[in-house]
Formats: C-alpha cells, structure tokens, sequence
C-alpha cells in the first residue's frame, strides 16, 4: 500500500471487473479524498454501478462476478477479506443508498431501528434519541415526526429516499455509496437530496453514482468520468466541466456520446 | 357459464342451511354450547318414526376441531415456513427443484393414503409412547383413552397442512424483490439475519394467506381425521391438561363421516348438514380472510407471488 | 451500546430450516417407501383384472378392476364437466369483465367456492341429487310418487357432477394464472393487426396459455382421483359395479353410469382397518396403485408441458 492510498478514503489499484466473459471495467485506479461528495459519471454500461458496487462487495452475491486489482477502504484492501465476519464488518461502515427507495414495509421506526438493533443491545431511549438525530440530519424529521407509527410504503418517493439515507447514517458510516439517488425522484425531491449531501460531506466521504451531469457539476468536489469500463479522466470537478482532457469527455458533456 | 360458480355456491348455502335449519332451530345456541353429540346422534337414530326435531349440542365437535386444526396448522406453519426458506434461500437450483417435486407430491398424497399411514403407523407408535395402562384406567370415567386420538390426527393433519403452507411462502419469499435484501448485507446482515428480519417481514402477507389456506384445509379434512381421531366428540377440560392430547377427538368433518351410517335418519341428517353449515361459513372465512391478506397489501411491497 | 453476535441465533436458524425441509421430505419417503413395502406383495396382474369379493369376507381375494375403472371413469367424466366451466369463467374473468360488481362477484364466488370443504360438497350432493328432476342422472332417484327425498342419488354421473363441483375453482384459478402470464405484447400485437376479439382470445391467448391449462387439469384431475369424502357420499360404498350386469358391455354402459360402484379411495377406506375389511395388505395394494396413478399423471403433465414449450409450469401445490 503506497502512501497516497493512505490518505485516501477510498483507493482503487489496477481494478478490472468481468461478469462472465464480459469485461466492465478495465484497469481503473483512482483515490477519493475524504470528507467530499465524489461523483462517478459516464453513460449507462460504463462499469460505473460495477466499482460502486465493487467497493462494499455487494458484487458478490452475482455469480459470474470475478475482478483483479484493488479496493482499500480506510487502509484495509476489501477483497483480503475472506471470511464473512469480515466482509460484514467491512459493510457495516459503509453506508449504500440504491437507485430505488427500498424502505421495509414495516413501520418508519422499525426501518429506522433496523441496522443499530441489528449489531448492537440499545436501550431504547438511546435508540429514540439516536433515531430523532439521524432523522434530522436526514432532513426528513420534521416531515415525520408524528408518522413514527406508520407503514414506511405510505411515504413519498422522496420521503423514502431520504428515510432510506437517515437509516444508512444510523451506523455513523465514515463513507457512504449513492448508486443514482434521485433517479426515481421528481426534481423537487431531488433537490432536497443534493441539499442533504452537502451537509454530509463535513464529517464523511461520499461516493455517488449519477447519469446526471448536471447533479455532479453541483454536488460533486471531483468528478470521475467512465467509458465502456475504461476511466477516461478524473478530478476536480470544476477543471472536469471547464477544461475537458478528452474528446470523449467534451462530447459526452455537450450531449454526443 | 361464467356465472356457474355463482350459482353454485348459492345451491350449496341454500341446500345446506335448508337441511340444517330444523336442527339449528331445535338446538338454539345450545347447538353451539353443548356437548352429548355421541348420544344425541344414536337416540335420534332410534327414535320412532316422526318424532319431533330433538336438539343437538356440537360443543364437543367445535372444540375437536378446534383443537386439532388449530395445533396442526401452527405445527405446520413452523415446518411450512422453514421449508419454504430452505428452498428458496439455502439449497440451490437443483436442491430447490427437488424439494418443491417432493412437496408436491406430498399435496398429491390422497387424504385416505394419509390416514391409513396414520392408521397402521401413528396410531400405534402414539400408544406405545405416551399411553400406559395405569392412565387408561386412570381415565376410564372420562373417556377411553387408545391410540386413536388428538394428537395422532395432529400428526397426521400437520403432514397434510404443510405442503400449502410451503407453497404460498416460498412464492411469497421468491417475490421479494433483490433490492430489499441488498438493503441488509449493506449494512452488514449475515444471509440468515436478511432473511429473519428482512425477507420473511417482506412476504409476510403471502406468508399469511399460506397459513390461513392451510388451516382451511385442516377444518375441512375429513377421510384422514376421522380414521384416526377415534371418534368420540369428547369436550377438553382444563383438568386433563395435556391428557386432552391423548383423549379422543371427533372434528365437525370427521363426524360428518363417522356418522353418516346413520343417515337414515332425517334428524341425523339434518345434524350432520348443522356440522356442514359451521364448516360452509368457516371455510368461507378462511378463504375470504386469505384474499384480503394477500391483496390488500400496500404498493411497492412484495404482495406478489400469492396466487391461490 | 454492547454489540450484538448473531452467530448462535443464525446457525440455529439454518439448522430449524433445513431440519423442516428435510423432515417433510423425510416423511413423504417414509409414506411411499410404507405403501410400496406393503402393498408391494399385493400387487399383480390379477390384483388388477379382478373385480372385488362381493362382501367383507372374501375381499382378501379380489382384486381392484372396477375400483380401478371407477376411478378412471370418475376423473375423466368430472374434467370434461367442470373444463368448460372453467374455461369460460377464466376466459370472462381475464378478457371481458369490466371492473366493477359483477367481476367482484365471479371472483368471490370462486374463491369461496374453493374454501368449502369436500365433506361439505359432497352433502351438498346428497341433499340436491334427490330431486325427480335429476332423475337421468342416477337410477337411485326415485322420479315418481314421493319417496320422502329419502333414497339419495347417487351414481357415477351423480358424482362426476360433484366432483365438477369440487375442482371448478381450482382448475378455473389454475386457468387464469396461465392467461395472466401471457405476455401482453402478443394480444396488443393481434389486435393492431385487426383481429377480432373471440379471435385473439382463441388464438393467441389460449394456446399461449396451453401448458398452463394443462397444469391446471392435471391439477383438477388429481383432486378427483384423491378424492375421498365425495365418492363416500354421491357414489356410495359398494364395491362392484351396480348396474345391470354384464357392467361392461357397451348395452348395459348407461345403465351402469346411473348407478353405483367405488373408486380406489373408498376401496382403501374400506379395506383398511376403519372400514369393514381390515385387510391392510389390501389397503396398502390399492394405495400404491393410487399413488402410482398420481405420480404418472403428474409427469405426464409435465411432459405435455415441456413439449409444447410452456416453461411456465406453475405450482400444483
């Protein structure tokens, strides 16, 4: 492990993903800085999804998953992890978010309550207080302060994707993955999202996966841009937009590719 | 023609009510309340000819049924819903498709084939375990206590409520949709705690009407419990405690055809139809409790894969 | 906070699965391997070809035949009954009701009518078949003068009627799952191109959903075939066919249709130690006999699915 990687939140070393046969990304290193909102972006299929996905392995439960390279979190390369202890250690630092609203259908509170009854014996005034203050820094409390009670399919798209972010940030997860968020929102919805990841930022890495341009141009302090599973160019998100490296960049942000 | 099943059902209340209403309108709640059906049933067998309507008390058929249905169908549930898990979650393709041929095949098993195992093997095996002399004697004035029982038609109903228990929650728990268990190994749940809390609260609903179908099944099972139930509508009391396990049972079903041989009565008859009439509306419950379970789950949850 | 270890409570949980897998399928081997240790002696060519003893006493020396034929006779008489209902009920239900009272109503209908047990049908059975007017089905009825509605109908056609009954919801639930499952594109596709409805509907849905209406007879045939309480009740307890004799030759079929004889089920009951033969032996010839009849029905169904290329075998549990 090199010092760079060190520093790095989130560490990607000569990373290539196949499924099957089927080559999704090549060779892809990249480092995320911590405490910043890191945007993947590229069109659908670039193996974006594939290295978000890779990073919790999450891609373990596809059969035909197979990878060379490496992925550190906070130090640790995730695929030395052999055992199943381990990997759920691995994931329970890591906050995912999906491109769908994947509320439980049992009640806000139980969703809530789910990952921190899950690994730890919580009185319960501690989980309320706790669950009050992840709602909050989720910007969903005050919507449903007095629904505590109710079924969390009754929610909103929105208000289920912003439930579903306060549930992830009940076990303090120094990073977080967004794999497309607000791709199932209205832009209102969407909005209050992008409001919410800024704020996260302070005390954690995020990573977030989007089709949206425009989404990373305001979110995002680095932008990577992906190319049929190769990384064509990555960094400061302002130097990205301004002063595209490539003709593949230019021409997928002025809408050719 | 599509109307045909309206029809029908309608004939079957109507004719079903119509041969139990002299019986019902004899017995008042009694009907309900009390017991002695074993009696009642071979008096009016005797009776002379035009006798009036005596009245009947199903208290002993009621509670059989019950009690035998009831135990059953939790027993089956927990064997069902643990099933259902293996081969959806734990056994692969391969071992998934086997085990659902053998749960087929055991639905496929006819109830007369059940009760003849129940009979030649159950049966005895219930004696010799749990059954001494010294009990038989020490129950001699409440009832005669053999291997023909509570819980020998418990066994055998459970066997025979599982496989629709399997069904429905393994459709239920295959359509639970992916991203909700991604939702549990993100934060770090081992493949059974997905499953525990994740998977099984998800398909709760299918899970349910699974159990009620299959509870309808054990209520209306007749062949099997009634050849090894032993025949006596015996009331449980509190008193027997677990003894009421080994006491005779005789289910509103089973007596329908333990004591159809006298149906030459009319006023048996019309018993028998009072038995058929509580398991007309119960079945009906049953089925209409099940459908709104399974329907009336909201969106964006797992209601599918319910289909009966 | 003290951290919570899920090891124990995990490997339990994998442990109570498995064990109620493999306990079911523990005892549905123990039920096959019972009936063919016992029954296996019993079986013969002759045990198959030879009617039954005529009473109780010598039922240790017939065979099977018309328990047998009954059975046979019953299954197919009560598909052919209950299919077109079935069909027309599933084919309303998918293609030509329109939400509202009358589709709540069918489908109710068929759902309550598939919670109401065999027992309870087949008293319905008896209570309606003895009316004059049902006279053609049964020679039992008694169509002149008044017989106190005492002298209860029952024969094959009288039982084939009931047992109709019996498997409608099921065959006609079976029905509209496979229809269900045709993939939408091909009807909107039939009817851009100008085809009418009752076309569509025959054409294309109802041999798209061939394997499933396959499936879903089977499924209603099995129950027939398993089927106790209703033959007990409409077909009645005797062994040997009632009707006049020769039973077999084609003059004496009508005849023999309006009276009574048995199936496999109640020839087990019967037989065994419940009924009056308490010759287990016996019991247990018949019942593999039965079982093997299930069993090939089933694969039959499967295969009849498999080659028309279905794939959508639904589940007949």
């Amino acid at each position: 492990m090199d010092s760079e990687a060190g520093r790095a939140a989130v560490s990607v070393r000569g990373f290539s993903a196949y499924y099957g046969g089927k080559e999704a990304l090549r060779d892809v290193s990249l480092d995320v800085p911590e405490n910043c909102v890191y945007a993947l972006i590229g069109p659908s299929g670039c193996g974006k999804t594939t290295l978000l996905r890779s990073i919790n392995r999450l891609n373990d439960f596809v059969p035909s998953f197979s990878r060379e390279g490496e992925i550190y979190v906070g130090g640790t390369e995730v695929f030395s992890l052999s055992d199943r202890r381990g990997t759920e250690r691995l994931r329970r630092g890591i906050g995912m978010v999906f491109q769908q609203p994947n509320p439980l259908p049992i009640s806000v509170r139980g969703n809530m309550a789910l990952p921190l009854a899950e690994h730890f014996r919580v009185p319960r005034a501690e989980m309320d207080a706790r669950i009050v203050d992840r709602m909050k820094q989720g910007a969903i409390y005050d919507e449903l302060k007095d629904k505590l009670r109710s079924s969390a399919l009754a929610l909103s798209g929105g208000q289920q994707q912003r439930l579903c972010i306060a549930r992830a940030l009940m076990l303090d997860p120094p990073l977080m993955l967004f794999d497309e968020p607000c791709s199932a929102l209205d832009p209102i919805a969407t909005y209050a999202i992008e409001d919410l990841l800024s704020s996260l930022k302070r005390d954690r890495t995020i990573v977030i996966v989007t089709h949206n341009m425009e989404q990373a141009r305001r979110v995002a302090d680095y932008t990577a841009f992906f190319y049929l599973g190769k990384l064509v160019e990555h960094g400061p998100t302002e130097r990205i937009f301004s002063q595209p490296g490539s003709r593949l960049l230019s021409d997928y942000i002025t809408g050719r590719v | 023609m599509a109307g045909a099943s309206i029809v029908v059902i309608a004939l079957i209340f109507v004719f079903v009510f119509y041969k139990a209403a002299p019986v019902i309108g004899a017995s008042g709640v009694g009907l309900a309340l009390s017991g002695g059906f074993d009696t009642q049933v071979s008096k009016a067998f005797y009776a002379p000819a035009g006798s009036p309507t005596p009245a009947f008390g199903m208290l002993g058929l009621i509670a059989g049924t019950a009690l035998s249905c009831g135990i059953s169908t939790l027993c089956a549930s927990v064997m069902g819903i643990g099933a259902a898990v293996t081969v959806c979650e734990f056994c692969g393709r391969r071992g998934a498709a086997f085990f659902i041929a053998v749960v087929r095949l055991l639905a496929a098993i006819p109830s007369v084939v059940f009760g003849l195992i129940g009979l030649i093997v159950v049966v005895p095996l219930v004696e010799r375990l749990f059954i001494t002399v010294d009990m038989q004697i020490e129950y001699l004035d409440y009832f005669q206590m053999t291997g023909r029982n509570l819980l020998s038609s418990v066994v055998v109903l459970s066997f025979m409520i599982a496989p629709t228990v399997v069904s429905l929650s393994a459709d239920a728990i295959a359509a639970v949709p992916d991203s909700l268990r991604e939702t549990g190994y993100a934060f770090g749940m081992g493949h059974f705690r997905v499953i525990w809390k994740i998977v099984l609260p998800s398909a709760r609903p299918g899970v349910i009407a699974g159990v009620l179908l299959g509870a309808g099944r054990g209520t209306g099972e007749a062949i099997a419990v009634s050849m090894v139930c032993g025949g006596i509508g015996v009331i449980p009391s509190a008193g027997f405690g677990l003894m009421n396990l080994l006491a005779p049972t005789l289910p509103l079903s089973a007596a329908i055809i333990n004591k159809s041989e006298a149906m030459g009565s009319g006023h048996v008859a019309g018993a028998l139809f009072s038995c058929a009439a509580l398991l007309l509306v119960l079945g009906a419950l049953f089925s209409l409790t099940a459908r709104v379970v399974s329907r009336g789950f909201g969106p964006g949850g797992s209601g599918g894969g319910i289909k009966a | 906070m003290k951290g919570r270890d899920h090891r124990l409570d995990s490997a339990l949980g994998i442990a109570y699965s498995w064990i109620s897998m493999l306990l079911m399928a523990a005892v549905c081997l123990f039920i096959l391997v019972t009936v063919a240790r016992y029954g296996a002696g019993k079986l013969s060519l002759e045990f198959l070809i030879t009617e039954p003893g005529a009473s109780a006493v010598d039922i240790e020396g017939g065979g099977i035949l018309t328990p047998l034929i009954g059975t046979v006779l019953l299954t197919m008489l009560g598909m052919l009954a209950a299919l077109p209902f079935s069909l027309a009920t599933a084919v309303y239900i998918c293609f030509y009701a329109r939400p509202g009272a009358l589709l709540t109503l069918v489908e109710t209908a068929v759902d309550i009518l598939a919670g109401v047990p065999t027992v309870v049908i087949a008293l319905f059975s008896l209570s309606i078949f003895v009316l004059p007017q049902f006279g053609f089905l049964s020679a039992m009825i008694e169509t002149d003068g008044d017989g106190g509605g005492m002298a209860y109908g029952r024969s094959f056609l009288v039982c084939a009627v009931t047992m109709a009954i019996m498997i409608l919801p099921f065959v006609t639930k079976s029905i509209i799952e496979s229809l269900r499952s045709v993939p939408g594109s091909y009807i909107d596709g039939a009817f851009a191109l100008g085809a009418g409805k009752w076309r569509v509907v025959a054409q294309i849905a109802l041999r798209c959903a061939r394997p499933g209406i396959v499936t879903g007879t089977v499924l209603g045939m099995g129950r027939i075939v398993g089927d106790t309480a209703i033959v007990w009740f409409a077909l009645g307890g005797t062994l040997r066919m009632t009707g006049v004799q020769p039973w077999y030759m084609p003059e004496n079929w009508i005849s023999t249709l309006r009276n009574t004889g048995s199936t496999l089920t109640t020839y087990i009951y019967y037989t065994s130690p419940a009924g009056e033969g308490n010759s287990f032996d016996t019991a247990f010839g018949a019942s593999l006999v039965l079982i093997g009849m299930i069993i090939l029905l089933n694969a039959a169904a499967a295969l009849v699915g498999r080659a028309w290329g279905g794939g959508n075998g639904q589940d007949a549990g």
